[in-house]
């Protein structure tokens, strides 16, 4: 490993590393500025997937209007409509929300814990919230959704948390 | 171009005077073409508040406590909302704008049945100049005595609703008194495109004046969800009060505020998702008995014995799911009861234009009256949903999907769908294979037209013919043939005894010729209409009834010439023929008709004597009794 010249911080993985080892992450918080750090890695990638994914879906539900399917388009299916709809935009933004957390986190003072826990919550949201609405509109019951909409509102929540802490992050001083 | 020169033109363009602050003539230029805006926004406004303070004032409001209103239905029932909300139930009565209303306002004035307005259009309101319908209702009811020289007070009435939206539409102006709403006294039909006198859409005596009706204390009961007359209060200060115009969620579900309540909470609904089965909160048709469930369509389907506080007090107190005869007992001529006999001992024609002689509605939209006499209800199986679906349908006939053609029957008969020809002795692929053809055929007159009626039963030649009785499905078909000649094929293929009565067996007078001439009012209207429909236009040679239509022409009553006109026009599409011209006028079209007629068919000349001889005969026993079928 080449020697580091004095005053400057360590390489993102090497930081990582160190602060997994450390029993104590608040005294290990600091900004991370390289994108070798796999954190910012995986949220890149799982941004990106994401959407590819969504935007896909997206190509999908305007294949159902081009193509008039009354299973989507219907009076009767707009719950249906109404899910996959919500389902498609939440994931599409929770998407570019990984990017931004991805693009945003070398400028965050967060302990390694805080980011880990940011990251999982985020990568949770952005499957389980869309899955909702998802799975939520095949079967349904005609004004309320399917019961997988029961994974909305925790992952709503679980959102919140962690846009709070990566919102704290970046209001940290230390 | 020289330098210098470039270096003069700068010089004269930076010398040129400039605005100084462009940015102020911008906001003067916002300024100047904002207040009028707003000036005019304004006064809008503060009309619109007027328009809409001044309506609810004078027209019945949805202020019923306990209802919730239909709008309120559609976050968690899109499907059912829309399907109602296209349907016709909801546009029987609503507020007139421009959305609502489809009869021709253009500065139009209309004279007949005794009536003149005029009709204008003035931004969204509908306008009517008219004789005061208040003081007209006084006169006609004997409220009022016209002092000599006394002239009738005109007055200029914002049309406030309209019902109807499927074949015509009647149109009510408030009469200022409280919020009762009386007839604007022509109505526009939408197939003809034209006004009538409103009397002329109904069968009644053609020597009654049609009078003016007042919807809050007849129509409020049926056209609208949980409507109040609350009229008993003397004099005309009404204050009727509605849950909704039209027939909307809550007439067939049932007051729905708590189930909104109670649906908010998503536990709850979620909770009833996985439990299955009904929601206490709120009725549903379907899920009620057989009986119970078709009284929630014979709540207004029907005709019923209808008490003073019904009728103008505290309205229906019936709501779906409860039995409908504690408190509106059917009228039923099969099984005489007190308040028939009341009714009959009251007012003879009433019973006798509602119902044929055997005790068989005859008049429309009481389709559950004629049900509840069928042999099939008998099974305690039968009801309205067995083969309608207010939202899985068609809004025409309201005819749920899977129950189309002969499906509804089959679903209990499917015996006789496999016996085919052998059962129906017709061709299976022609009408007369089809189930409702002779189960259920068209004896029932309303909106100017024959309806099936619901009494389902079998095809019977009964021992008289015309006068109220009601016809058979065979001559409604084979409108060529005799009753002697169907009680010969009845007899064959049913084993059905010949009708002692049958005096005649070899006249060979097509029955529907004889009702057409020799019927009451309601059979001659029936037997009119049915030389125009389909089926018999494919079963028989309708072409041979024109000269006996071309009589019908000048039948004494507006609705009968109405049908026998546009049969006729259905056999010859040229025929032009107003109703509701002069007589005079009336028969030089029937005999151009006829002429014309003739002019093709140069052989019937031969038997013109035999043709006369026939019609003169049917007349002479026409059955004049006085109708009055009122829908």
């Amino acid at each position: 490993m080449a020697k580091r010249p004095p005053g400057t911080k360590p390489p993102a993985s090497e930081q990582a590393r160190s602060e997994a080892e450390a029993p104590a992450p608040a005294a290990s918080a600091r900004s991370r500025e390289t994108e070798d750090d796999p954190l910012i890695r995986r949220h890149l990638a799982f941004g990106w997937w994401s959407l590819t994914v969504f935007t896909a879906l997206g190509l999908l539900l305007e294949a159902g209007h081009g193509l008039k399917l009354g299973w989507y388009l219907d009076v009767s299916n707009a719950t249906r409509r109404l899910s996959f709809t919500l389902g498609h935009a939440h994931g599409t933004l929770l998407g570019v929300l990984n990017l931004a957390f991805a693009f945003s986190l070398r400028h965050a003072k967060m302990s390694a814990v805080a980011a880990a826990r940011a990251s999982f919550a985020l990568r949770a949201v952005t499957v389980l919230l869309p899955l909702g609405f998802l799975v939520g509109g095949v079967a349904f019951y005609a004004g309320d959704p399917g019961f997988a909409i029961v994974l909305v509102p925790p992952s709503g929540a679980l959102l919140v948390v962690a846009l709070a802490m990566i919102a704290r992050g970046f209001s940290s001083r230390r | 171009m020289r330098p210098r020169d470039l270096t003069m033109i700068e010089s004269a363009v930076v010398a040129a005077p400039r605005p100084s602050h462009p940015h102020r003539l911008i906001v003067g230029a916002l300024v100047l073409s904002i207040v009028p805006l707003a000036g005019w926004a304004t006064v809008r406004h503060l009309d619109g508040a007027e328009r809409s303070h001044e309506l609810a004032a004078t027209v019945p409001q949805p202020v019923r406590p306990g209802y919730a209103r239909s709008e309120r239905c559609e976050a968690c029932h899109p499907s059912q909302y829309h399907s109602w909300h296209r349907g016709y139930h909801r546009t029987m009565t609503q507020y007139a704008s421009p959305e609502s209303v489809r009869g021709d306002f253009a500065d139009v004035t209309l004279d007949g049945g005794g009536y003149e307005v005029h009709l204008s259009r003035r931004g969204d309101d509908f306008l009517v100049q008219m004789i005061d319908p208040l003081w007209q209702y006084q006169v006609d009811n004997g409220q009022h005595q016209v002092a000599p020289g006394e002239a009738p007070p005109r007055v200029e009435r914002r049309v406030s609703m309209v019902t109807g939206s499927h074949h015509m539409q009647a149109y009510w102006v408030p009469s200022n008194e409280g919020n009762s709403q009386l007839s604007l006294p022509f109505t526009y039909l939408f197939d003809d495109k034209r006004w009538v006198p409103r009397g002329d859409v109904f069968l009644h005596p053609p020597d009654e004046r049609h009078p003016e009706q007042v919807w809050n204390v007849g129509c409020i009961r049926c056209h609208t969800t949980a409507g109040q007359p609350l009229a008993l209060g003397g004099g005309w200060k009404i204050e009727s009060k509605v849950a909704e115009l039209g027939i909307a969620c809550e007439a067939c579900h049932g007051p729905a505020e708590a189930h909104v309540a109670a649906n908010q909470n998503p536990l709850r609904r979620y909770w009833q998702h996985l439990r299955g089965g009904g929601d206490p909160t709120i009725v549903n048709p379907a899920r009620l008995s057989p009986a119970r469930g078709s009284e929630v369509c014979g709540q207004c389907h029907s005709l019923t014995d209808v008490s003073q506080d019904i009728e103008l007090g505290e309205g229906k107190t019936y709501v779906p799911g409860d039995e409908l005869e504690k408190t509106m007992p059917l009228l039923r001529p099969l099984r005489s009861t007190p308040a028939l006999q009341r009714h009959g001992a009251e007012d003879p024609l009433y019973l006798q234009g509602y119902f044929w002689a055997d005790g068989t509605i005859r008049v429309s939209s009481r389709d559950y009256s004629a049900m509840i006499e069928s042999k099939c209800m008998t099974g305690n199986k039968l009801w309205c949903g067995s083969c309608h679906s207010l939202h899985e349908s068609d809004p025409v006939n309201l005819l749920a999907g899977d129950k189309q053609a002969d499906a509804g029957c089959l679903q209990c008969h499917a015996a006789i769908g496999g016996a085919g020809s052998a059962h129906t002795h017709h061709r299976s692929d022609s009408v007369g294979s089809r189930c409702d053809n002779c189960h259920m055929p068209h004896t029932v007159y309303g909106l100017l037209k024959g309806i099936r009626n619901h009494r389902i039963d079998s095809p019977k030649v009964t021992g008289t013919s015309g006068g109220s009785e009601r016809p058979n499905a065979c001559n409604l078909c084979h409108v060529d043939r005799s009753l002697g000649w169907t009680a010969q094929q009845l007899a064959q293929w049913y084993r059905q005894p010949a009708p002692a009565g049958l005096a005649d067996m070899a006249d060979d007078t097509p029955a529907a010729i004889d009702w057409l001439l020799s019927g009451d009012a309601v059979l001659r209207a029936i037997a009119a209409w049915q030389f125009g429909w389909d089926g018999a236009q494919r079963a028989a040679p309708v072409n041979a009834a024109v000269p006996y239509l071309v009589v019908a022409l000048n039948d004494p009553y507006a609705a009968v010439r109405y049908v026998a006109g546009h049969s006729l026009q259905a056999i010859l599409p040229g025929a032009r023929f107003d109703y509701l011209a002069a007589p005079e006028a009336r028969l030089r079209a029937a005999q151009d008709i006829l002429r014309g007629w003739l002019a093709q068919h140069p052989q019937t000349e031969h038997d013109a004597a035999a043709i006369d001889a026939r019609i003169k005969r049917l007349l002479e026993k026409r059955d004049n009794t006085d109708v009055r079928a009122m829908e």
